[in-house]
């Protein structure tokens, strides 16, 4: 369903460059021939053409008009008999010379070729009235054709759910993780709570952004971790929670991988809460840890008693991620840590974390490059197995109103 | 599939892990396979080592049949590196377990990683390590690291100076950038011989992309 539910809309136009050198003329014309047709008192012919197009919205759909409007049409005028009439006003240019481009995020668009509008603008403005009639008639020509609508397009603002995702599966990345054209894991959080909603608010694209991440190899267990999607371009905002609803209980009865708690729809601002998060917010894990050589009770005690205290560690950035991260030696705080045996040579490490601190190199100690580290501490070899994160400390989104999921 | 259990509640099926546990127990260092793939890299003899030198160094440390190949450079007594490749492909070197240093050495690191002093009276033991200049003066910052000091797989890292009077250069073995050394090794230097796991010599972002062309001098196995 492509249709827009929205109840109003604003609408921006875009005319042929030819309208601005016409528009000079008539009212130089006008001046000379002293007819009551003062450049000011000539209409803009955007503003005449935008109010037809919008009554005519109005009636064909009730639609009402409203500049602030969270959905735009952007209507784009052509003619093709003027289209080189702006030129004059570069007598002396050649053919532009390379395409200009610039580079949104990651992607190089290159720019339109010819003059913008502002430069034409612009050099309009320089010319005198008196060069003007001497290069252009005053009054314009006339013209044979019609001017056509180049293009429609429609944009609306984005959409935004929040709510608290939990992993219970390994091998599951937070974004689509492909690398080379290959995925990388089956599936991704991103995936599993944005396709139903895609189809739910007919976006284009959707977007998630977590309050952190954990590695696909990790779950993410307890109450979840605070996330909102974005989705783009919705054709449908008009969502009761009841909806937004089934999809967390939807996820729930089919025993997903992935599921959700607190799912509603946000305001755009309450997505900064999910980045200053990322930043502040402690973090809870247990782990599965393997060490070379069984430890004494004696040094099971003297480990926990330190754990009880918080330990500091310094942190050189990770090997893993040496290739993206600048290299640098951050400070991380362990708030708590606590180790048990299970058996043999296989321990349970619960830990309580500062945002921000590299668990699986706390454990083995990324070739000393973490200290201290488990590994340092036991003065055996150590290594982690499973790690899980069971906690993460932001509260949000508040809970919605409609009983979510009891967990069991 | 449960839903999300409280904290207490987490158990692990150890089952899975039981050839890792008995593979492990008998080489601790093996877990270093879970995050890099190893190779080696063969550390040309330093060109400053007279001939009177090699002589002088094999009588004072015992190598055993090691030091006498060393001299024709035949495999037993090469100066192998490690060169751990992570999937980022950013490549870790250091002395290997099979160069002359380490041959002699018994393996208690594998049980314990506690830093005891080993003999520092030993000829074999190492008195020092002298990182390059180039090295010590290379500039590492940034996400690019576009500073940072170009290597060849040859370029020299630094020298380790046993108290023999021996020296052995290790090598950057990959082309690339140096993305760190490791300073500690200046401070500590007999982590060579006690901590070999600690005392990684280098770490070099690869300039090539393919894993044939970054080891294209490094060799998966000691021959």
């Amino acid at each position: 369903m492509q249709t827009f539910d929205s109840p109003n809309v604003s609408v921006g136009i875009e005319l042929p460059k030819s309208i601005y050198i016409r528009h000079r003329s008539v009212a130089i014309a006008g001046k000379k021939q002293e007819m009551p047709l003062a450049a000011s008192s000539v209409p803009e012919i955007k503003d005449v053409v935008r109010y037809l197009i919008l009554h005519r919205l109005s009636v064909m759909c009730g639609i009402k008009a409203d500049p602030n409007s969270d959905t735009r049409i952007d209507v784009v005028f052509s003619h093709e008999e003027t289209s080189q009439e702006h030129q004059l006003l570069f007598p002396d240019q050649g053919a532009p010379a390379k395409q200009p481009k610039h580079r949104r995020g990651k992607t190089v668009v290159a720019q339109p070729a010819g003059k913008s509008l502002s430069v034409v603008l612009a050099e309009l403005g320089q010319r005198s009235d008196d060069w003007f009639t001497e290069n252009f008639a005053c009054p314009p020509s006339a013209i044979s054709s019609q001017a056509k609508i180049e293009s429609l397009s429609f944009k609306r603002a984005s959409l935004f759910v929040g709510g608290r995702y939990l992993k219970l599966e390994r091998n599951i990345s937070q974004t689509p993780f492909i690398v080379e054209g290959r995925r990388m894991t089956e599936t991704s959080v991103a995936e599993v709570i944005g396709e139903p909603l895609q189809r739910l608010v007919c976006c284009d694209e959707y977007n998630l952004v977590g309050s952190g991440r954990e590695d696909a190899d990790v779950r993410m267990l307890g109450d979840g971790r605070p996330f909102y999607i974005e989705c783009m371009n919705p054709r449908i905002k008009a969502i009761a929670q009841e909806q937004i609803h089934d999809i967390e209980a939807s996820l729930v009865s089919s025993n997903s991988p992935v599921q959700v708690r607190r799912l509603q729809i946000i305001r755009p601002d309450d997505t900064s809460i999910i980045k200053e998060g990322e930043e502040n917010k402690s973090k809870k894990y247990c782990a599965l840890v393997w060490l070379s050589k069984q430890l004494t009770q004696e040094k099971l005690d003297e480990i926990n008693s330190l754990g009880q205290n918080g330990i500091l560690l310094q942190q050189k950035t990770p090997v893993r991620v040496l290739h993206r991260r600048a290299p640098l030696t951050r400070p991380k705080k362990l708030l708590s840590l606590a180790i048990s045996h299970i058996e043999g040579n296989f321990y349970k490490v619960r830990i309580e974390s500062e945002a921000g601190a590299y668990i699986k190199e706390f454990v083995h100690g990324d070739l000393g490059r973490t200290s201290p580290s488990l590994t340092e501490l036991t003065g055996h070899t150590a290594d982690i197995l499973e790690l899980d994160v069971e906690g993460v400390s932001l509260d949000f989104p508040p809970v919605p109103e409609i009983p979510t999921t009891q967990v069991a | 599939m449960v839903a999300a259990v409280s904290p207490v509640e987490i158990s692990y099926d150890l089952s899975k892990y039981a050839q890792l546990d008995s593979e492990w127990k008998a080489q601790p260092g093996l877990y270093l396979d879970k995050y890099f793939t190893r190779h080696f890299y063969a550390s040309t003899a330093a060109p400053k080592r007279k001939h009177g030198e090699i002589e002088a160094s094999q009588t004072a440390e015992p190598h055993g049949s090691a030091a006498a190949a060393a001299a024709d450079g035949s495999a037993a007594a090469k100066e192998w590196q490690y060169v751990l490749m992570s999937p980022n492909k950013l490549c870790v070197t250091g002395i290997s377990e099979h160069h002359p240093l380490l041959l002699r050495q018994p393996s208690a690191s594998s049980s314990s990683l506690a830093e005891q002093e080993p003999d520092t009276t030993a000829t074999a033991a190492v008195a020092r390590v002298v990182y390059a200049d180039a090295v010590r003066n290379s500039v590492i910052k940034g996400k690019g690291k576009k500073q940072s000091l170009r290597v060849m797989p040859e370029t020299k890292i630094c020298t380790v100076h046993t108290r023999g009077g021996s020296e052995y250069v290790v090598r950057a073995a990959v082309r690339g950038v140096l993305v760190e050394w490791n300073a500690r090794l200046e401070d500590a230097p007999h982590l060579v011989l006690s901590c070999p796991e600690l005392a990684f010599v280098a770490i070099v972002k690869p300039a090539a992309d393919d894993d044939a062309k970054i080891l294209s001098e490094c060799v998966d196995c000691v021959m």
